[in-house]
């Protein structure tokens, strides 16, 4: 992790230059990252079938805040949240502003550990206890995090290649299964409903592409940001839409709404001609990838936050000590998986300062910053 | 010379003028070496002219001695003045091809005792270094461990110099660059460094360059000790440099802007930088047919996959998730599996280790024995520990698969078996996860791999045909347009664009 | 910094062994459980569950194996499972479940949503087994009989109805999940479960897949005998298969088989404020199976009088059946709710108060089409 323009030799001698990634390595870092969670917990919330309009207005307000976004970027080019909000408000307020993110890019990553632990514990492990199992997730994370962003996004395109198969795969094979009548009828909730259910995809998770925003110095200059987020928000909607619209029509309303994984209910139901029969354990798989992608982004994020933070170099102990933190709040915030679905509720407030309020006010103060630039040059 | 061997116990004196003082000194030098041979020589038409020569019995051609050294300076009419004689000498009588002259004593023996002649001029302060080598060789033969069907056959020998000139004939061009190194503290080993000026990447030249300053060690005996020496990520199993024991391969590898390191002593040539898609791809891809190659391609890197992940998720399925397995054939295993005592993980771990045992056995024991121990092996181990109920019928044939698919790419055979356990060992402590957490990790790593500062596994942003279209496939020649971008900047193959301009 | 490193891999290396994998099922250990039958003991109220399970040993290489039944009983399902496991060594593993057979004694008194709760909540079990209802005085007898080609009961009632559905249609498919949806979505349309008894065939008990058992909300209110059941599964538009036979004119008896290879049925309603029409249009292209008199196919005004008495044996039968649902169970057996809801929600929020009220006085109108494509071999 090494800041913008240096150029470091390191142990090995090598001159490194600061490792950038391409402008489709980043579309499927934020794909992944949005299908990471929400596939596995499924979205909907209650509205039953109209839940895939939710999905569309929700990816609608998101790519709007993620206008906003990219405009951070566009401004203050190769250089991430961190640096911005410290050239900008200056050095207390700057700081102030990393705590916050840092803080949230934690408490992300260990609500999307604590979903997943509690995912493999009640269908796959069941006498393991989850502190176990979050301990592997974070050494794979924690491994990946400390190899660099480059070899992260690498990773990620390989893993989204996987994801796309799978669930091209899964929706063939459901064609026996599927009623496709399921998705009528339309609109039976009112537009308050579907409103509210909006709102919380919006926060979880279209507008968790915020954390991205600390990643941002390793796009260049001259990729597009906007295109970066809107793609990237377009396809992972997507996703989502054909992922939830094929679990709906397997499942059927009632089942849909019961089961807390619809995916992985939905998954041990396709049966062609008992060879495809079972295939649930590639959904786990595609799932996994999901988790793994975004706790790793968001620990990336909280591991440069602390460093620039504390103004420490890049060092494998940063690595341990954020992910020890991680484990930490994952394990204590909830109790059981009930209130685990029901925080879903509170964290659409929750999130609102850090989703909204914080990049706005970075933007505000970029779009001021860089028109005294401008008018001084 | 630049290794940092230390040249302090060696003499540096310059030699004296008198014959018997170097004759001595050699003598001192080469004290209970009882090879080293000297013969006295003056000439016939002026006596006083006196010469010595020092050679190394074994190593020179006595023909080549009698005929151009000794012969000549018996027999030469040349006046010589005492003080003037080296030059003349060189230009006017000796009749080697190579000739050098010296002064210092280090090359002196260096020189004696790769096979030259040194030749002692009586009043002269400098000696004349004369090549008559004239060892054996190894006759040059297919490398058994590289074979393919059709296609050049040749194969590396031990001495670098016709290793050299194999490669040479394949490269008619004045770009080819060749230069010379030596390591070793004791046995000052010549390694010669290949390349091709115009597509070679000159960062990972200057690169090996300063890695190869850094190596230390008393003996270089084969190309691996430099390897380990000068690799990435030192602690990874995988290779990071190339080997191969053809001149072919080699020569294609330099077209592409890679560099080669020949060791003398060994047949095993380095390549460097190092794709990872390299350890799929072998030379014969390139002699047969695009679509069977192609094909075998591709069935070695799904044999690479099988290899490493089958034993691992075969316990996964039958120990964690079993809810995979239709119901006949989990009826099948259970029933294979009721009365086996030791559970699924351990037979795993002990019928690979036993195979292991069985093909490394093959290996070193001379031929006959070795076809009857795999028979042994094969059907005594194998059926009889399933009729014993010692171990389930599945895990064989799952152990079956592994091995012969681990065959397949024998470049990573190394990191294969390590990965194979660690796999099998997380599967077993935490079935499906522990599997997914494992192959998420040897990705990463792979992905982590360097080699001299390329990455080795390309960005897969590259999706354009001219970069993929020989990794999991073999693209036709005649679309073989560009080179790999990662190695050099000096792209197409096309002779219309080939500029030859490369910094 | 490399002491911490070993000592950290040490701790590691040593947690994992010590812990001993916890979840670690060896095969061995495992009993494979294909089938479950549910009933009620009337003496303390508790459920008995007979779990047939496959029996390895012994079998050897031979196709078939051998099933063994295990009783359990409890409060609740989850309990007599449980409790089973205290006379059995090895460790139950539901996943593999592919029949629930309950007691009609169950169905009829209590309702079946108890029952099945367990299987769809619990992760292990599949959601893909067949709820079906025993028409014997217990599930266990069924369990206990044997059946014609296999021994393992639950094994051979999943393949006689995932292949009945093109072969004799005489019965329905369904799974517990889509039981679970039909049960709980706010539609009211009638859950259909298949029916099994026992017959006996050459001295011998087997079970045989006996039409279908129809439910109010989650209450057993009577049986479709098979033939019956053929015909609802036109009513649904869920028939792929099976044969039809019905007399040329009124005078003969039963003589003419045709073979049902495509079927089509549009439902479609209208309403007039206060009655239901419902219309079925029927379109099926068959196959003369069978022909039991003389009587020259080619012949144009032939074929027109088969198409005729089919339509007509259609036309009846399927009245019949929908007449009995309606009247009889008073449920809405052939998805009307659905299809009402689906199409226009503000109706059928109205509607639904009453529904049972609209239920007995909807009209029916079957309108059916068959289509005769070949005659077999010969004319």
């Amino acid at each position: 992790m090494i800041k913008q323009g240096e150029v470091v030799t390191n142990e090995r001698g090598i001159v490194m230059q600061k490792e950038m990634i391409s402008m489709r390595q980043a579309i499927c870092m934020i794909t992944l990252f949005l299908f990471g969670n929400s596939a596995l917990m499924g979205m909907g919330s209650g509205m039953g079938q109209d839940a895939w309009i939710a999905i569309v207005i929700g990816a609608v307000l998101g790519s709007l805040i993620s206008l906003v976004y990219a405009r951070v970027i566009r401004l203050f080019p190769e250089r991430n949240l961190y640096d911005i909000a410290q050239a900008i408000f200056g050095k207390i307020i700057g700081k102030l502003i990393i705590v916050l993110m840092t803080w949230y890019a934690i408490h992300l990553a260990a609500l999307v550990l604590r979903n997943y632990s509690e995912f493999i514990q009640i269908v796959a492990l069941e006498e393991t206890p989850q502190l176990a199992m979050m301990i592997v997730m974070l050494l794979i994370t924690g491994y990946m995090a400390f190899s660099g962003i480059e070899v992260l996004s690498k990773w990620v395109v390989i893993a989204i290649v996987l994801v796309f198969m799978v669930v091209l795969f899964t929706v063939v094979l459901s064609i026996k299964q599927v009623t496709l009548t399921n998705i009528l009828p339309v609109m039976t909730h009112d537009f308050a409903a579907v409103g509210s259910a909006s709102l919380k995809l919006f926060a979880f998770p279209f507008a968790e592409t915020v954390i991205f925003l600390a990643l941002a110095d390793s796009i260049k200059k001259s990729d597009n940001p906007y295109k970066i987020y809107l793609y990237g928000i377009f396809i992972g909607a997507m996703i989502l839409i054909v992922t939830f619209l094929r679990n709906l029509m397997i499942l059927g309303v009632p089942t849909l709404e019961k089961a807390y994984f619809p995916s992985y209910t939905a998954a041990r139901i396709i049966n062609i001609g008992e060879l495809f029969s079972r295939i649930e354990i590639t959904i786990f798989y595609n799932l996994i990838l999901g988790g793994i992608a975004k706790i790793s982004i968001c620990l990336f994020a909280a591991i440069k936050g602390t460093e620039i933070l504390f103004n420490i170099k890049s060092n494998k102990k940063i690595v341990f000590f954020i992910s020890f933190i991680i484990l930490l709040v994952s394990r204590y915030q909830y109790n059981s998986v009930m209130e685990m679905i029901k925080f879903i509720d509170i964290y659409q407030v929750y999130a609102v300062p850090f989703q909204i309020v914080i990049p706005v006010l970075v933007w505000i103060g970029a779009e001021i910053k860089t028109r005294k630039k401008r008018k001084t040059t | 010379m630049l290794n940092k061997s230390s040249e302090e116990n060696k003499t540096t004196n310059v030699l004296s003028s008198s014959l018997e003082e170097n004759i001595d000194e050699v003598k001192n030098i080469f004290v209970d070496d009882a090879t080293i041979g000297m013969r006295w020589i003056t000439n016939c038409h002026n006596t006083t002219l006196k010469y010595c020569i020092v050679q190394n019995d074994g190593l020179v051609s006595a023909a080549i001695i009698n005929e151009n050294i000794i012969k000549p300076l018996m027999l030469s009419k040349v006046s010589l003045n005492k003080g003037q004689q080296i030059d003349i000498l060189i230009h006017q009588v000796i009749s080697t091809n190579q000739i050098k002259k010296t002064n210092q004593w280090q090359e002196i023996i260096e020189a004696v005792t790769y096979g030259d002649t040194i030749l002692f001029v009586d009043g002269e302060a400098e000696a004349l270094l004369l090549n008559s080598k004239g060892f054996n060789t190894r006759a040059i033969a297919e490398p058994s461990g590289e074979r393919i069907l059709s296609g050049p056959r040749e194969g590396f020998c031990e001495a670098l110099m016709i290793n050299l000139s194999m490669v040479k004939r394949r490269i008619r061009n004045n770009e080819l660059k060749i230069k010379f190194q030596s390591f070793g503290v004791r046995t000052h080993t010549q390694i010669c460094i290949c390349y091709i000026d115009s597509v070679v990447n000159k960062k990972v030249l200057a690169e090996l360059y300063r890695r190869l300053e850094t190596i230390d060690i008393d003996g270089v005996l084969d190309s691996n000790y430099i390897t380990e020496f000068i690799r990435d990520s030192k602690l990874s199993p995988f290779p990071t440099t190339g080997y191969t024991e053809r001149p072919d391969v080699v020569v294609g590898k330099l077209l592409e802007g890679r560099i080669a390191l020949f060791v003398d002593g060994s047949p095993v040539v380095l390549t460097l930088p190092y794709l990872f898609i390299e350890n799929f791809q072998s030379n014969e891809d390139y002699y047969l047919s695009y679509y069977y190659t192609s094909f075998e391609r591709f069935l070695r890197f799904w044999g690479f996959i099988l290899s490493i992940t089958v034993p691992a998720f075969y316990i996964v399925i039958v120990a964690f998730n079993q809810e995979v397995l239709p119901t006949t054939l989990l009826t099948n295993i259970v029933r294979e599996r009721t009365g086996v005592p030791l559970p699924a993980v351990i037979e795993a771990i002990v019928m690979l280790i036993l195979f292991d045992i069985l093909k490394e056995t093959g290996i070193r024991l001379p031929t006959g024995i070795g076809q009857a121990l795999s028979i042994v092996g094969a059907l005594v181990v194998g059926q009889s520990a399933v009729s014993a109920k010692l171990v389930a019928a599945p895990m064989l044939i799952v152990v079956a698969i592994t091995a012969i698919t681990g065959l397949l790419v024998p470049k990573l055979n190394a990191p294969v078996i390590y990965i194979r356990m660690m796999l099998i060992a997380m599967s077993a402590t935490l079935g499906l996860l522990g599997f997914i957490a494992g192959i998420s990790i040897i990705m990463t790593h792979i992905l982590n791999l360097h080699s001299f500062g390329i990455p080795q596994m390309v960005s897969l942003d590259n999706l354009k045909y001219q970069e993929v279209k020989d990794t999991f496939v073999r693209g036709p020649w005649w679309k073989m347009i560009d080179r790999p971008s990662a190695l050099t900047k000096n792209k197409t193959r096309l002779s219309g664009d080939d500029r030859g301009d490369n910094d | 910094m490399i002491k911490r490193l070993i000592s950290i891999v040490l701790i590691i290396g040593i947690c994992i062994p010590l812990s001993g994998c916890w979840n670690y099922r060896g095969l061995n250990k495992v009993s494979i459980v294909t089938g479950v039958a549910i009933d009620r003991n009337t003496e303390n109220n508790n459920y008995q569950l007979t779990i047939e399970t496959i029996d390895v040993s012994g079998a050897g290489k031979e196709g078939t194996g051998k099933s063994q039944l295990v009783e359990g009983e409890g409060k609740t399902i989850f309990e007599a499972v449980r409790n089973a496991k205290k006379r059995l060594s090895k460790k139950l593993y539901v996943s593999d479940v592919k029949v629930i057979i309950i007691s009609n004694q169950i169905a009829r008194q209590e309702g079946i949503k108890p029952s099945l709760d367990w299987f769809v909540r619990d992760a292990e079990t599949r959601e893909t087994a067949i709820p079906v209802i025993s028409q014997e005085k217990t599930a266990k007898e069924i369990l206990a009989a044997s059946g014609v080609d296999g021994k393992i009961i639950s094994e051979e009632l999943e393949k006689i109805i995932n292949s009945d559905r093109e072969i004799t249609a005489s019965t329905k498919k369904i799974a517990s999940y889509q039981t679970f949806d039909i049960l709980l979505g706010g539609e009211k349309t009638a859950l259909v479960l298949p029916a099994v008894h026992c017959t006996s065939n050459k001295d011998k008990k087997v079970v045989e897949v006996n039409g279908t058992a129809v439910f109010k909300e989650d209450k057993l209110q009577g049986y479709l005998s098979p033939e019956e059941t053929h015909y609802y599964l036109f009513a649904v538009d869920e028939i792929a298969g099976g044969i039809t036979t019905f007399p040329l004119n009124k005078e003969n008896q039963d003589s003419l088989a045709l073979e049902i290879s495509k079927n089509k049925t549009k439902k479609s309603y209208s309403y007039d404020g206060n009655r239901l029409k419902v219309f079925l249009d029927i379109s099926t292209t068959a196959m003369l199976g069978e022909v039991n008199f003389d009587i020259d196919i080619l012949k144009k005004n032939n074929i027109e009088e088969i198409k005729l008495a089919a339509n007509l044996a259609f036309l009846q039968r399927i009245e019949a059946v929908i007449q009995k649902g309606r009247m009889e169970f008073n449920c809405d057996i052939f998805g009307v709710g659905t299809m009402i809801h689906k199409s226009d929600p503000v109706l059928w929020s109205k509607l639904k108060e009453n529904w049972d009220y609209y239920i007995q006085t909807m009209e029916v109108e079957v309108r059916p089409e068959v289509v005769i494509v070949n005659t077999g071999l010969t004319k």
